[in-house]
């Protein structure tokens, strides 16, 4: 796997270890952290399904590549939201699943983009949790299949 | 659109019975990254608790509070922060 889930959780985790001289993280590398913790659920996603459709001996090739590369954050999101409502039939890991990765979403963009961003150390190492726990969920579920074959091929809308 | 107050009553609500050591909740409108209205809900912890809660309570966290919230009506979406009573943020 290129892109290591579990590797990008332990940079998050330290970066939010506290400096020698000041006796506390930087923001900056808070929302690195932060930042990392989404993308570890993201890689993890994008490799599942990525492993759906091209066999996980072909990883190094270019189809699974562009397979990797489809998964769009904000379809992912939204995927996400329709889970959390009332027209798909998912169980608790996959709803709890989406809950964490919408939240997480949310929370890089903040961290990524906003001058106003509030880093917090608590909220850091508990967003990692999440992250860490939304992960495990994903990987246990037998309901991926379905998640991953929503995300990679949505229903057509009706013309 | 749910008040501030029941925003808040219901986050509380759900913090308690999922973490062992919410002190407080407040809730402010924001916008999301999508440019709608949404919810910014910080869950104060009680000073020690942070290394303490597991993955899995956060999880149920942000699981129950999206569907209290979305139960009783509240269409935007709630981005859930913590931190320990006292904590202020750190500065780049």
């Amino acid at each position: 796997l290129a892109i290591s889930p579990q590797h990008l959780l332990d940079q998050a985790t330290k970066l939010t270890e506290a400096e020698a001289h000041t006796g506390r993280p930087r923001g900056a590398d808070l929302r690195r952290a932060i930042s990392a913790a989404y993308y570890a659920v993201f890689h993890a996603i994008a490799c599942a399904a990525a492993d759906s459709v091209v066999a996980t001996n072909k990883r190094a090739s270019e189809e699974y590549a562009r397979v990797y590369r489809s998964i769009d954050h904000r379809a992912l999101r939204k995927l996400c939201e329709r889970v959390r409502g009332k027209n798909l039939d998912f169980g608790n890991d996959i709803r709890e699943f989406a809950a964490a990765l919408a939240d997480l979403h949310e929370k890089r963009h903040s961290a990524d983009y906003d001058p106003l961003f509030k880093a917090i150390r608590s909220d850091t190492i508990l967003t990692i949790q999440a992250a860490r726990s939304a992960i495990s969920k994903f990987e246990d579920t037998a309901e991926r299949a379905h998640f991953l074959s929503l995300l990679l091929f949505p229903p057509r809308r009706a013309e | 659109m749910l008040k501030k107050s029941d925003i808040d009553r219901i986050a509380q609500a759900v913090a308690r019975a999922t973490l062992d050591s919410s002190a407080g909740v407040e809730s402010t409108s924001t916008i999301d990254s999508q440019g709608d209205p949404a919810l910014k809900i910080t869950i104060v912890l009680t000073p020690g608790s942070t290394e303490s809660i597991q993955g899995k309570d956060v999880l149920k966290t942000l699981d129950q509070v999206q569907q209290r919230l979305q139960e009783e009506g509240e269409e935007r979406f709630p981005i859930i922060e913590f931190e320990t009573k006292g904590e202020a943020p750190v500065g780049d």
